[in-house]
């Protein structure tokens, strides 16, 4: 199993590809969400926070209020944010399990899938 | 004209808990001077929205295919927003409704038949001394707009495309796939050699490019009211089509398969489809190789002769749908009843009535940008370097 640090570490990389990707900066407009992601074997929540048409802040912590809640392993979460796996493969395959409105999760899956084309 | 207790001009944003007037609802707040209405048949959705708003929104129940309930709302009001669709379906109650309420008007009707209707009312709004301003959203609406800005630039007569890029991933309401099956499966006017033409839906095929993520898409003519409205205001004007595509690219054959099967060829069987639809959209997104961008985009190219030369001036602008959709009626019901836009009795497209510089500027305010091009040649020498670069797989750089 990962470090719960590593997680930190891929969603930090997420927010800095986010901030240089000028798709994912048009597709966050007007989009302030947090995002929670809990790891379940690892007993923790971290949280994505986008404000002001930008990923603001990763923490690992839970900051309400809570907008998208998504949950897989510590290894899941580090696959997806990481551009490893694939959200909806996985999602299907019933690794992650993502709590939220049908076009929070495709904008979600979308931001995901542009970082690592 | 306030409500009572308030010396605010009301706007009633009417469908105001919807995936688009909800938007509207809260530009306007978020621009003040106004009192807004968020008016919905969903009563309890549009009071939770008015809840997170402020004092200066509140909630209230509309049925508005009932012309009594339209005209309980409307009562008192300065101005309405109508985001109430299907628009084949509403536009033109609504906008009657808003003629003997005495009430300006600012709808996003992106329905072709529905618009001509809508036209149909001019004489009762003059009379009225009302103002309906149709089309108000993205396309048509920012497209209507840049089409106009690009014609100004150019002499002789003008050819003009219109092409918009809707995402799967990018829409959620049922209405808007209805307008989609509606906009697919009739013939659609189409402005040709200075005359108006019946074109088929999903022919006409032209490539055309848009920035990445979207890329080189091969668009077709669908019903839509820009070439319906845009040579009534451009008499330099000699063709206008507009032309549509779905992302994922795989959507195209889906929507063609469900033609040729017979799925779409009543209201009765586009309402199920659609109802069956909507739950599905985040597994259409899916459909390709990839997740289709969160994104959606309109493009309005205008040929025409620059010193004597055939010249093409290109306006585009990519963002999500409901920010290009829900922006630009708010701010044009807000220029409406704060006088930063006349008001002339009548129905007016934004081609029209909209003050089209201070409008871009607003936008441009909410941070929508507007990109230009220009090029040599016509909209066919257009559409063939864009063929072009599709077919060398070259993407077109952001």
């Amino acid at each position: 199993m990962s470090d719960p640090t590593e997680l930190t570490a891929a969603l930090e990389e997420f927010r800095d590809r986010a901030a240089a990707n000028r798709a994912v900066r048009l597709m966050i407009k007007d989009w302030d969400r947090n995002i929670h992601l809990t790891a379940t074997d690892a007993d923790g929540t971290w949280t994505i926070v986008v404000a002001a048409g930008r990923v603001d802040r990763v923490v690992p912590e839970p900051v309400e209020p809570r907008h998208i809640h998504i949950l897989g392993s510590l290894d899941t979460l580090i696959g997806i944010f990481r551009g490893r796996l694939d959200p909806a493969r996985e999602y299907a395959r019933g690794t992650v399990k993502f709590i939220g409105s049908a076009k929070d999760e495709m904008r979600v899956d979308s931001i995901i899938q542009h970082l690592w084309p | 004209m306030g409500r009572e207790g308030s010396s605010l001009p009301t706007v009633v944003v009417l469908g105001g808990a919807g995936d688009m007037g909800s938007r509207v609802v809260k530009e306007l707040a978020s621009r003040g001077g106004v009192r807004v209405v968020a008016a919905d048949f969903r009563v309890v959705r549009a009071r939770r929205l008015a809840e997170t708003q402020g004092e200066a929104v509140e909630a209230a129940f509309v049925d508005a295919g009932d012309p009594r309930s339209l005209a309980r709302v409307l009562d008192g009001a300065a101005a309405a927003v109508n985001c109430v669709g299907p628009f084949f379906r509403y536009a033109e109650k609504v906008a009657l409704a808003c003629v003997r309420a005495g009430v300006h008007l600012v709808d996003i009707c992106d329905d072709d038949d529905a618009t001509i209707r809508e036209l149909a009312l001019d004489g009762l709004a003059r009379e009225a001394g009302v103002m309906l301003c149709v089309g108000v959203g993205w396309t048509p609406g920012i497209s209507n707009v840049l089409a106009a800005k690009a014609a100004a630039e150019l002499e002789g007569p003008l050819d003009c495309d219109i092409t918009w890029v809707g995402s799967t991933a990018d829409a959620e309401g049922r209405a808007v796939i209805l307008h989609v099956l509606h906009a697919i499966t009739r013939s659609t006017p189409a402005y040709l050699d200075g005359g108006w033409v019946d074109l088929p839906a999903l022919t006409h095929e032209r490539w055309v490019a848009f920035p990445e993520p979207i890329g080189p898409v091969q668009a077709y003519v669908c019903g839509h009211p820009e070439p319906v409205t845009m040579p009534r205001y451009l008499p330099r004007l000699r063709s206008c089509v507009l032309r549509g595509y779905l992302l994922p690219h795989e959507i195209q054959d889906i929507a063609r398969g469900m033609i040729d099967l017979g799925l779409v060829d009543t209201v009765k069987k586009k309402e199920a489809l659609a109802g069956l639809l909507q739950p599905v959209l985040p597994l259409l997104a899916h459909v390709g190789d990839g997740v289709a961008p969160a994104l959606s985009a309109v493009r309005a190219d205008v040929s025409g002769l620059k010193d004597g030369r055939p010249r093409t001036v290109s306006y585009l602008a990519v963002d999500t749908m409901e920010r290009l959709t829900g922006i630009p009626p708010a701010v044009a019901a807000h220029m409406l009843v704060t006088g930063a836009m006349e008001v002339r009795p009548g129905v007016w497209a934004p081609e029209g009535c909209l003050p089209a510089e201070a409008f871009l500027d607003e936008l441009a305010g909410r941070d929508i940008e507007v990109e230009r091009e220009e090029s040599e040649g016509t909209l066919e020498d257009l559409a063939r370097r864009a063929a072009e670069e599709a077919g060398q797989g070259r993407r077109v750089p952001a």
